[in-house]
């Protein structure tokens, strides 16, 4: 007997640890039930073609405040909305913020499960969350949304600069390391393990930096200002972003003596082909077969990039360049005088 | 690392992992069972939480160790297409193996043949890299630059430790320069294509391609790179991105031959020049259709009809065994082989090659002896082999010289072999 009881001991401690550890998963499930509830599917415009008549949002009001993604979808008279529950509701257009592409709907109903803007959270990379969305319309009726598990990849911004992302919107956002990027998803709830929200997934986007669809969510700090002045009814759409100025007399490699290789490629090297006599370049010794790499701290990876980065500067300013020749990187200041031609 | 010269400090294993770990591990002893039931009992309220905050702790843990080492690479011109993949001008991953300045990176990234390399170094300066060699087998490259100071060299982790099942982190340095991006999945399979890689369910793609794969302690796994069962092209895999399906080369065995890489000395796949009878991988036996003549095989003395039972000590007994045996080998590499012809066990050290030479097939059963052709060209040539049954040899011709017009020899017809399931 005594030898049996610390074994019985042991068992004893273990069951009702498992037990703990099971009531902690049922922990994580719960909070799981508790944010579908929050989520609506949304049918609309579309159904043809490839563009779905549907996509994901969730509720941001107990008296029925939708959060959702600007789209077509919406671009509708009658845009119907089934709760978690089953129920369904015809759907008010309060508004849309067309820079960060998301829209507020507005139902008839009261003391609605919903998740509290004032109380989102922000995330940064390597954070556990899970995405809650419509994704391929595979929910119906009061079947909840689907949930994806993923982390946090970066905390990046969509720069929009000179087309990278084809997307009004160029601030931070949330890419993830699951595939959210599916039809329906847009609108989706990302939160993370404790079910507090944090982001609201992004429209299908690719990256055009290397062709890839992009996984991402837009935290909610962006756009809960917009939100509840949509609410208020007294939304005004933020200024887009300046859009980057060009000067009024905007410089070319030939104005430096700059002669490139003839541009035959997609993305041709930028490699000098000549440098003229009596100019900027042969004072700063540039050579033939030299590789323009930079100008000021952009990448020029084509000849067309290179006479681009060059249009931002002014002719009358300096223009620093990074060449490489051989296996070196050299830095030089190019300056054209005035007696240039 | 191997062969340093130079060495930065390793950072201990992460203090978090290995705590990580032993709260994971299931132990044995009653006494470690009555403390983990402890822990479960007395723990703070919700310990699953803790535990969750414990994991997400130690992945970040984890790839902060390894960051430092993953660089950025960008390139310089380059095509815009390749087959039918179109080519972002984005930047790349690439991960540093020494710190004198070699760093690895997957040959996906210079597919489309930049002119100039660049490597962004973690203070934001920007390196020239050179191409020193390519692995034509597990598909990656090795690139030189000269570094200011000594470059952090990750740890890598031995591949006798791998587990499937076990927490992986993939990295890559493509979004912000700043820091790396992250995708975390579990090791899928090891020993995978051919036995070449690991597989992973994180997802991988141009985004960390030429990244690590890095376990819960922050040391190196493997480099991430597209692969693919079927196809030996540097493209091939790129279609399973971010599918689940992923795949890392170990790096102990890229450690293995970075010295070979260093000298400039390109890598391919071995292969021995045996054909299988049957052209199905999975249900076709072992037995010989053929061997390429001037093959590793066939200077073996392999023939046709033999059957291989062991390669390499590991006994074989399919089609796709072969290839796994031979498939991870590089060319120059001797592989112990033993086939049987009857009752005969033949046993022979083959050593394998990068190509199989083309055969000439000469429709007339008659082979011109390649190295007199210049001299038979002007008056006769010999027919140095005739084997039999063919016309020639039915007509009693006999390998002696005998004169030949022009017209005669361009009537031998050559005709390249085609492989079909070739090892």
């Amino acid at each position: 007997m005594m030898k049996q009881f610390p074994l019985h001991f042991v068992a004893m401690l273990l069951v009702i640890g498992l037990d703990r550890a099971a009531a902690a998963d049922r922990g994580l499930s719960n909070i799981i039930d508790q944010s579908q509830a929050k989520m609506v599917k949304i049918y609309g415009a579309g159904g043809f073609r490839g563009m779905e008549g549907y996509q994901s949002g969730f509720i941001v009001s107990p008296e029925g405040h939708i959060l959702t993604a600007l789209s077509y979808v919406l671009d509708t008279d009658r845009v119907t909305i089934t709760l978690n529950d089953g129920r369904r509701f015809d759907a008010k257009f309060l508004g849309g913020d067309p820079r960060l592409e998301v829209a507020v709907l507005k139902i008839d109903a009261a003391q609605l499960p919903h998740f509290d803007l004032e109380k989102a959270v922000a995330l940064s990379a390597g954070a556990r969350v899970l995405a809650l969305s419509n994704l391929f319309n595979v929910a119906m009726g009061d079947e909840p949304a689907s949930v994806q598990n993923g982390t946090v990849s970066v905390v990046t911004r969509l720069e929009g600069r000179r087309g990278v992302f084809e997307t009004p919107y160029h601030g931070p956002i949330y890419v993830l390391d699951v595939t959210t990027n599916n039809p329906g998803a847009a609108g989706g709830a990302l939160i993370n393990h404790r079910g507090e929200l944090a982001g609201i997934l992004g429209k299908e986007l690719r990256n055009s930096l290397n062709n890839t669809w992009l996984n991402y969510a837009v935290p909610i700090d962006q756009v809960r200002q917009s939100v509840e002045e949509i609410k208020a009814g007294k939304f005004t759409s933020q200024a887009e972003l300046p859009p980057e100025k060009m000067p009024a007399h905007p410089m070319d490699p030939t104005l430096l003596g700059i002669v490139l290789i003839p541009d035959v490629l997609e993305r041709t090297p930028a490699y000098v082909d000549q440098v003229r006599p009596g100019t900027a370049a042969s004072r700063a010794a540039l050579q033939p077969d030299d590789l323009v790499l930079l100008v000021g701290n952009h990448l020029t990876q084509s000849c067309k990039s290179l006479r681009k980065e060059m249009e931002m500067i002014d002719r009358a300013d300096a223009v620093k360049v990074t060449i490489l020749r051989g296996q070196e990187l050299l830095e030089i200041t190019l300056q054209a005088g005035p007696d240039d031609k | 690392m191997q062969n340093l010269t130079m060495k930065t400090p390793i950072r201990k294993p992460s203090a978090l992992g290995k705590e990580y770990e032993r709260v994971l591990r299931l132990p044995h002893s009653s006494f470690i069972l009555c403390l983990l039931a402890v822990f479960f009992c007395f723990s703070l309220p919700g310990h699953c939480e803790d535990l969750d905050v414990l994991e997400q702790q130690a992945l970040s843990a984890a790839a902060d160790r390894v960051a430092a080492s993953v660089v950025r690479i960008e390139t310089i011109g380059g095509l815009e297409r390749v087959d039918k993949v179109l080519f972002g001008a984005g930047p790349t991953t690439g991960l540093v193996v020494d710190a004198k300045g070699y760093i690895i990176s997957s040959a996906f990234n210079f597919v489309n043949k930049p002119a100039s390399i660049l490597v962004r170094m973690p203070d934001g300066s920007r390196k020239p890299a050179k191409l020193v060699a390519r692995d034509h087998s597990r598909m990656f490259v090795l690139l030189k630059i000269e570094p200011d100071h000594p470059l952090a060299v990750p740890e890598v982790a031995p591949a006798s430790e791998m587990r499937v099942g076990q927490w992986c982190i993939a990295m890559g340095r493509t979004f912000e320069d700043s820091r790396p991006n992250i995708a975390v999945g579990i090791v899928s399979a090891v020993g995978r294509i051919w036995g070449k890689a690991i597989q992973t369910d994180a997802p991988i793609s141009p985004n960390n391609y030429g990244g690590p794969l890095v376990d819960i302690r922050g040391r190196a796994m493997g480099l991430l790179v597209p692969l693919s069962q079927q196809s030996a092209e540097e493209i091939a895999g790129m279609e399973w991105y971010d599918s689940g399906i992923g795949f890392a080369i170990p790096l102990e065995t890229i450690q293995t031959v970075l010295p070979r890489l260093r000298k400039g000395e390109d890598l391919f796949a071995g292969v021995a020049g045996v054909f299988m009878e049957s052209k199905n991988l999975y249900t076709g036996d072992t037995k010989l259709a053929s061997c390429r003549p001037n093959s590793p095989a066939a200077k073996a003395g392999f023939k046709g009809g033999d059957r291989i039972i062991e390669i390499g000590g590991h006994k074989v007994n399919r089609t796709a065994e072969v290839r796994q045996e031979i498939g991870r080998r590089y060319a120059g590499d001797k592989l112990h082989f033993v086939v049987v012809r009857g009752e005969k066990r033949i046993e022979a050290d083959l050593e394998l090659v990068a190509k199989l030479e083309p055969y000439c097939h000469g429709f007339l059963g008659i082979l011109p002896n390649e190295a007199a052709m210049p001299k038979a060209f002007r008056s006769a040539t010999s027919i140095p082999i005739v084997p039999p049954p063919t016309p020639s040899s039915n007509r009693a011709i006999r390998s002696r010289p005998f004169r030949a017009s022009l017209l005669s020899i361009a009537t031998i017809c050559f005709a390249k072999s085609r492989p079909s399931s070739r090892a």
